[in-house]
């Protein structure tokens, strides 16, 4: 089976149409930021001894979804060309929703872009110091 | 049965699901981004198996090669989550119906999640 970034980069390869209902192809640079977002949860896993299952998949509207699973919830974040960021969490005991969306146009994108990378190396740095 | 009679509560409803593992959970869930809406799409594209048989359904849409499946769910169910089932037949598969938000927020994650959860594949 394919890593998440060999799919993350088979998902930039999609061409219009792909689902066969029309889907838009995906942003280069959702990718990017979805492989950043990865790259965070991977130093987490290290740090905690966690398996947090990710996942990705295009979405329809040429973003990415990434999806994770800790010990009491699934998590599924969204992320959209306008730059949103949409979360779904979902209670694995009683399989109760909730969900926040985060619409601050291309600010989304740029803050998350900018302290996904510091996140990572911090975690890095607990890691090292453990 | 005429592809514009009501959909009725007993009838299965077809949606195609994308090859591999970024749209198929090898779990064997399906990704709730299959469920999505356009901007300017007015309803989820689906078929009714009255109309449109499986082999044609994925002749048209799918491609095997890539793992290519159908998802199946039952109207009634569907109308449960605050859809329509409306019919809207087409040339190309007279059978195409739309699943068009009633009471269901269609924008809404939880939403889509909840028809991913609804539907199963076709075995």
């Amino acid at each position: 089976m394919a890593t998440l970034t060999e799919q993350l980069d088979l998902i930039l390869t999609l061409k219009p149409n792909w689902d066969g209902y029309n889907a838009d192809p995906i942003r280069p640079r959702l990718v990017a930021l979805a492989k950043d977002f990865l790259e965070f949860f991977q130093v987490m896993e290290r740090v905690t001894g966690q398996d947090f299952r990710l996942f990705v998949h295009p979405t329809r509207v040429g973003g990415v979804q990434i999806e994770w699973t800790d010990a009491s919830q699934e998590h599924e974040l969204e992320i959209d060309p306008d730059g949103s960021l949409g979360f779904l969490h979902i209670d694995r005991a009683t399989g109760a929703m909730t969900e926040k969306k985060f619409s601050p146009p291309a600010e989304g994108l740029a803050f998350a872009a900018g302290w996904l990378p510091l996140l990572a190396q911090c975690g890095s740095g607990l890691r090292l110091a453990a | 049965m005429t592809p514009t009679d009501f959909v009725a509560d007993d009838e299965l409803i077809l949606r195609h699901i994308p090859g591999g593992t970024t749209w198929q959970k090898p779990d064997g869930t399906i990704a709730s981004p299959n469920f999505r809406l356009r901007p300017g799409e007015v309803g989820i594209s689906v078929s009714r198996l009255v109309i449109t048989s499986p082999e044609a359904f994925m002749a048209r849409l799918g491609d095997p090669t890539t793992g290519s499946r159908i998802a199946f769910a039952r109207a009634a169910d569907i109308r449960a989550l605050g859809f329509e089932a409306v019919s809207a037949p087409r040339d190309y598969d007279l059978g195409q119906a739309e699943l068009r938000p009633a009471t269901a927020d269609a924008t809404a994650k939880q939403t889509r999640k909840a028809l991913a959860m609804l539907f199963r594949y076709v075995e």
